[in-house]
């Protein structure tokens, strides 16, 4: 198992912590759900029967997982707010609060970004990280997330299209709303 | 700049959004990976033992029902139940409660520690003002199903102080002991840190096999989760770390997501709450409603759709319809029963609103059926004063 931590760690550990960490923005959260993709790799890489490759295997359980997180999350704060009748805007702001490091030393322009990936749906924003922050290929991204190619490409460019929308929204003094 | 030339220049600026590093070692991420592999093969190993669990299980319901047959023959049988806590002490407040058990067949009584006050209802739609919820929960008797209880308590008393009251309030409800787990325990609520802890009493045990560690988790959950509290910390004595059977050596619970259920009637001793039926992740709201015409095996357990009752269930965002495919009349009580464990079973799967159809009524009890009925907000309420 070691053998197998050591390859998966070696080749892929800091392109799957970046995935998850814009995924869900947050490094606990990312640290927890990386050690789920692990487990979840080690259990089954004996039926893995290589038709795509580990990366892409690999990502696309990370995906999943990434999924399962939202919506656990979404369940919990349905429950929440349905009790304290809390709005659900001050939820969403509270979630996505605080920036790592490496986004607060970086320009407003990056920050802005990073802030209106947000604003995109799950699977834009999935497309958005592989393709341009992970610089997966339009083939890959299509395995990992089980689209068709000409699928990665309609919603890569709605992706970006929600992305620009907002960021020119916000350039004009707008307050950056759902 | 052209639509071509934004687009362009925003892929490059995505390409410059920096890399975000794990600070972790490698030997610090694998050990954490084995200890939580280690953590989830321990939890596999106690489903293993749920064979043999149901044995004891059932060895022990047996040694509960016995008893509960024959109160008059109260023998020192219930000393062997092993999860029970503090034998001699629960060996003398089960003789009280066998006690309470025939005081409450006067009508008086009965009255005193119903629920269902008006129009044998089992929710609570409206809080009084200042008054707030005091959730918990106790077993059937066959320590299998969770029956929930909203203790209505004034909000002039801290959360915390009305919790450490809960076993007097348990106590009006008049059940057996042995379906209270909590009996002894003394709760520190900080409300805005979002945590309790549960001071456990130096009797506090809850015995071999997994199926009472597990409920009592679940009524942890059940307790504090509605308060938005996620963790819930344990001590006894000066200790830390408790022993919760198979469960392990814990200081903590993080409180799980909602489990979701059937609310089906639970009828005994003149006593009518409806009680969680808990279903699998995999089962639909459909096949929730469906066990809601099943009887279960227990016999204290009913259905709360008549069986001859045809109809459909369709949903739509938070909506569910409920709709009648054949003409049954329903007495007003059994309208009330049924709308009210649909409207609670919807609630466990998150649905916010129900509309009844067809029904030959437009009216049961206090619920107009010409509009979609809200979910309540909590079961089986009792007001303390």
């Amino acid at each position: 198992m070691k053998i197998v931590f050591d390859q998966l760690y070696d080749n892929y550990h800091h392109d799957l912590y970046q995935f998850i960490f814009y995924m869900v923005k947050d490094k606990s959260t990312t640290e927890d759900l990386v050690q789920e993709v692990y487990i979840k790799v080690l259990k089954s890489h004996k039926s893995f029967k290589g038709e795509s490759s580990i990366k892409t295997w690999l990502f696309s359980i990370a995906r999943h997982v990434t999924i399962d997180y939202f919506r656990k999350q979404t369940r919990r704060k349905k429950r929440i707010l349905s009790f304290f009748d809390w709005s659900v805007k001050e939820e969403l702001v509270e979630d996505h609060a605080f920036l790592p490091e490496e986004l607060a030393i970086q320009n407003e322009e990056i920050q802005a970004i990073y802030q209106c990936l947000d604003h995109c749906t799950f699977d834009q924003k999935s497309v958005i990280i592989l393709r341009y922050i992970q610089s997966f290929s339009i083939k890959e991204t299509a395995e990992i997330l089980n689209f068709t190619e000409s699928k990665v490409k309609t919603t890569q460019h709605r992706g970006l299209k929600e992305l620009r929308k907002q960021l020119e929204f916000r350039s004009k003094g707008g307050i950056v709303d759902e | 700049m052209n639509k071509d030339e934004k687009k362009q220049n925003l892929k490059n600026r995505l390409k410059h959004l920096p890399e975000v590093t794990d600070h972790r070692s490698k030997k610090e991420v694998y050990q954490k990976f084995l200890l939580q592999m280690e953590k989830n093969e321990k939890n596999k190993r106690n489903k293993r033992l749920l064979p043999v669990t149901a044995l004891i299980t059932a060895a022990i319901i047996l040694i509960l029902i016995v008893p509960d047959l024959f109160n008059s023959f109260q023998t020192s049988e219930d000393n062997t139940s092993e999860w029970t806590a503090n034998q001699e002490d629960r060996s003398s407040v089960e003789t009280d409660a066998s006690r309470d058990v025939n005081r409450i067949e006067t009508k008086e009584e009965h009255m005193a520690v119903d629920p269902a006050k008006e129009n044998d209802s089992y929710v609570l739609h409206e809080l009084p003002s200042n008054h707030r919820v005091l959730y918990a929960s106790i077993a059937d008797e066959q320590i299998q199903h969770t029956i929930p209880f909203a203790f209505v308590v004034s909000t002039n008393r801290e959360l915390e102080t009305a919790y450490n009251h809960l076993d007097q309030y348990i106590d009006r409800l008049k059940i057996n002991q042995n379906q209270y787990l909590f009996h002894g325990i003394t709760y520190q609520i900080d409300e805005d840190a979002k945590r309790v802890t549960l001071q456990l009493p130096d009797h506090f045990a809850l015995g071999e096999g997994s199926a009472v560690p597990r409920m009592f988790e679940r009524m942890v959950g059940n307790m504090f989760r509605p308060y938005g509290i996620d963790m819930a910390y344990f001590s006894k004595g000066n200790k830390d770390q408790v022993d919760l059977g198979a469960l392990g050596n814990v200081n903590s619970l993080s409180i799980e997501d909602t489990v979701k259920y059937s609310y089906k009637l639970y009828e005994r001793n003149n006593q009518r709450h409806l009680i969680e039926i808990s279903n699998n992740e995999s089962e639909s709201i459909d096949a929730a409603i469906q066990k809601l015409q099943t009887r279960g095996k227990n016999k204290y357990i009913k259905q709360t759709i008549p069986k001859e009752l045809q109809y459909q269930v369709s949903t739509a965002n938070d909506l569910l319809q409920f709709t009648l495919t054949n003409n049954v009349e329903l007495t007003n009580r059994n309208g009330i029963l049924l709308i009210e464990s649909i409207l609670m079973t919807a609630k466990s799967y998150e649905y916010n609103r129900v509309k009844f159809n067809n029904f030959s009524s437009e009216q049961i009890g206090e619920y107009d059926l010409t509009k979609p009925v809200p979910v309540p907000k909590a079961v089986n309420p009792v007001e303390v004063n």
